[in-house]
């Protein structure tokens, strides 16, 4: 079928980091020795200036407010010595109708060594990716993916379990709005690299209508036999715009509070990629919880991201 | 004007033999003959000769959004693409659902060789709520009745549009698409709008509407008209609806049988279309379906969108696609090449091609025109032949493109056929694939 088919090999090209099921095992791979690495010299030697990126200006362009990613994308370029810039949506032409084109164009006509996407819409990093010749970083697009954050959370993983090996056999239930998580999609795919299993848990309304995947609706059939409970956001405002799903249902239902976590299996850790909402989908003993990872996530998330700016931007490879 | 040198369709299959065109008459011309003084001679060297081809649904953008096409580019696209008839959806802005912009408009497009039918909308300003005076509407010469773009959601208003159209003779066209299922959708719901978490809109969206129609004409008798059908259930009621003897008429368009869901993974916002490219197991069960004449047109619609409107993400960007210009292509690309099997890469045999061929000739030229003659009365005003070639194969760069809007999805893809000439009574419009600037004004 040479009508179909023969296009789809194009897109993918080293130039951009746009989603995890774009990448192959060894590159993740690769990424999350990366990360390992900055973190070891920033932890034990206080290494804060690495150098890689001297001279180099990241500029981030945000469609939608999420002061923690771009911060942590700030961090991470400073970090590697590069300088870090905004594009302000809300008082540029964007708010006057810009295309995203323009926009795009304009920013690589500024001279900016790589732009950093986050946008409501799927695929936008894609979009703009194909436009520019500069690097795209997507932080986020849409429900579709959020891959600098499952590469954050692998470096979490590795180090929890021991390594990249151990995660082989794992299984991880991820909770909550599936269908719109881009969390659940980027995280989902990069464990499966390295052989965790996932199952989707969530009332019927919040799972992907088309499931060739693991799916259960009751959080108390798999809590004691995963091995990581990933606790997605859940977007209160989402909620509402269902009209067969009340937010005390839920709750009543998927919300990991002290009582279901003690049914947890021995050595089973809680992800959330924050910010959390305390009294929905945990409880404020779960919020607190040494099994809970989030503030290494946070830590660990930007050493994911230095490891990416590194790999589109530096020069040789460190590792 | 003479077609000399080529397989003439004889509404079955393909013999040599030429042709004799004017204003008024075609008349198939013997071996002997040779033209009077002064006739222009085309030669289709040995290609294939049919009925020019009418599209049912087409977007003029005429008036109000001519930033996006006008009618100048609209009928050259048309040209290269073979057509020498279409009927301009409602959809404008304003919606034509007055009797003086429907004059205006059909007055306008008069001075073209491609005759441009301007339909009606069903509804005042299409908002749902209230029927156009069809009557009226019909006195001044509206035999095409659309909401397209959106549904009739009134199943009580739409059995009242299929009880004019018996009484007045028109035609009712229906974009069947449940506004609640489709609510917020950007592509077809399936296995790849969930693994790219793009919100979906089902296929069922489809066939609650169609099933609804089906069924209000199986008690009005009037003349529906199902436009761009996508979806496995849909092919399911229409076989049913046909073996029940319900009266309907209905369209696939190129698109849904060449493309399907998977082109989205790119995020080309130029595949953002409604109803959406369908998964290709429904692609497989359209083509499918449309070789065993379910279907009764191909119609293009042909949606133009202006670059800074598609250059959005692909939840803000408009659906449509132009189609005009590559339907012949597309077509004969999706029966020949695009089935089971690697029959793209092998030679494909003749008869194989003219099968194809001649059923691209019954859905885009032959049966379009009997649908419209049979309910309203109105046809082409002038015969019309296109020379096409089914076997050559180029890949469609956007300045071959000669609509004011370039989102079409076959930018950059090989495709099999192409428009060879096009011929309106005395009127050349199209030879050897480029336009003839002094066809394309009626000089009549
Ligand atoms: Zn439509």
């Amino acid at each position: 079928m040479t009508v179909l088919d023969d296009r789809r090999c194009r897109g993918v090209s080293g130039k951009d980091f746009l989603a995890i099921a774009e990448l192959t095992k060894d590159k993740v791979q690769t990424l999350v020795e990366q990360a390992h690495f900055y973190q070891r010299r920033f932890s034990k030697e206080g290494v804060r200036d690495f150098g890689e990126l001297k001279g180099q200006v990241v500029v981030s362009l945000f469609y939608e407010n999420s002061t923690r990613t771009r911060m942590s994308f700030e961090r991470a370029t400073k970090l590697l010595g590069g300088d870090f810039a905004y594009f302000d949506i809300a008082s540029s032409s964007v708010a006057k109708g810009e295309s995203l084109r323009d926009t795009a164009t304009v920013l690589e006509a500024l001279g900016f060594s790589a732009v950093v996407v986050r946008h409501y819409s799927e695929g936008v990093s894609h979009q703009v990716a194909k436009w520019l010749d500069i690097p795209v970083i997507n932080a986020g697009d849409g429900c579709h993916e959020h891959p600098s954050q499952a590469i954050g959370d692998l470096v979490t993983l590795s180090e929890r379990f021991g390594s990249l090996k151990a995660l082989d056999g794992l299984k991880v239930a991820f909770v909550g709005d599936v269908a719109h998580s881009r969390v659940a999609r980027s995280v989902s795919r990069a464990v499966a690299l390295f052989g965790a299993s996932s199952v989707f848990v969530g009332p019927p309304e919040m799972l992907p209508p088309f499931r060739n995947m693991p799916v259960v609706y009751d959080l108390d059939e798999v809590i004691g036999e995963v091995d990581v409970l990933y606790m997605l956001r859940v977007q209160q405002e989402r909620l509402l715009e269902r009209e067969t799903i009340d937010l005390a249902s839920y709750v009543r239902r998927f919300q990991l509070n002290q009582i279901r976590s003690a049914k947890m299996r021995q050595g089973g850790v809680i992800m959330h990629p924050g910010p959390m909402n305390v009294g929905v989908e945990v409880d404020a003993y779960v919020s607190k919880s040494l099994e809970l990872l989030a503030p290494a996530q946070v830590r660990n998330g930007v050493f994911g991201r230095m490891a990416i700016l590194s790999s589109l931007l530096g020069g040789e490879e460190v590792a | 004007m003479w077609i000399r040198g080529g397989k003439l369709f004889d509404g079955e299959g393909f013999k040599e033999s030429d042709l004799a065109v004017s204003q008024d008459r075609i008349r198939k011309v013997g071996d002997q003959e040779t033209p009077p003084l002064g006739t222009r001679v085309i030669d289709a060297g040995g290609r294939y000769v049919g009925p020019a081809f009418v599209d049912l649904h087409t977007h003029s953008r005429t008036p109000g959004k001519d930033g996006s096409e006008t009618a100048d580019t609209l009928v050259r696209a048309a040209a290269l693409g073979g057509y020498c008839f279409m009927v301009a959806m409602a959809n404008t802005d304003p919606v034509v659902d007055s009797v003086d912009l429907y004059k205006d408009l059909t007055r306008s497009f008069a001075r073209y060789s491609v005759e441009v039918l301007q339909a009606a909308s069903v509804t005042k300003r299409r908002e749902g709520n209230e029927l156009v005076d069809m009557v009226s509407l019909h006195e001044a010469g509206a035999v095409f009745f659309s909401d397209d773009g959106d549904v009739i959601s009134d199943a009580r208003l739409m059995k009242k549009a299929l009880e004019y159209s018996r009484r007045l003779g028109v035609i009712v066209a229906e974009h069947a698409q449940d506004e609640r299922l489709s609510y917020g959708g950007v592509m077809n719901e399936g296995e790849i709008s969930s693994e790219l978490g793009v919100s979906g809109i089902p296929e069922d969206a489809e066939s609650v509407v169609v099933a609804r129609d089906l069924e209000l004409n199986r008690v009005v008798k009037g003349n529906l008209h199902l436009m761009h059908l996508s979806s496995l259930g849909s092919i399911e009621l229409l076989r049913h609806a046909r073996s029940a003897g319900i009266p309907f008429s209905s369209e696939v368009t190129p698109h849904h049988l060449l493309l399907n869901d998977s082109e989205l993974r790119e995020f080309n916002t130029n595949y953002k279309v409604n109803p959406p490219l369908r998964s290709e197991q429904t692609r497989r069960a359209l083509l499918r379906a449309f070789r065993a004449d379910l279907f009764d047109v191909v119609g293009t619609d042909h949606a133009p969108h202006a670059r800074h409107l598609k250059e959005r993400s692909i939840r803000e960007a408009p659906f449509g696609l132009i189609g005009l210009q590559s339907a012949f292509s597309a077509t004969i690309s999706a029966l020949v090449d695009s089935e089971e099997g690697d029959m793209g890469n092998t030679e494909v045999d003749t008869s194989f091609i003219e099968e194809s061929l001649a059923l691209i000739f019954r859905k885009m030229a032959v049966a379009p025109q009997r649908i419209l003659e049979s309910v309203t009365g109105v046809k082409a005003k002038v015969p019309a032949y296109v020379v096409v070639d089914p076997s050559s194969k180029s890949s469609l760069q956007e300045s071959d493109l000669v609509s004011m809007s370039k989102n079409s999805p076959y930018i950059g893809r090989e495709l099999r056929g192409s428009v060879a000439s096009l011929v309106i009574g005395e009127n050349v419009l199209v030879d050897e694939g480029r336009l003839v600037e002094e066809g394309i004004i009626n000089a009549r």
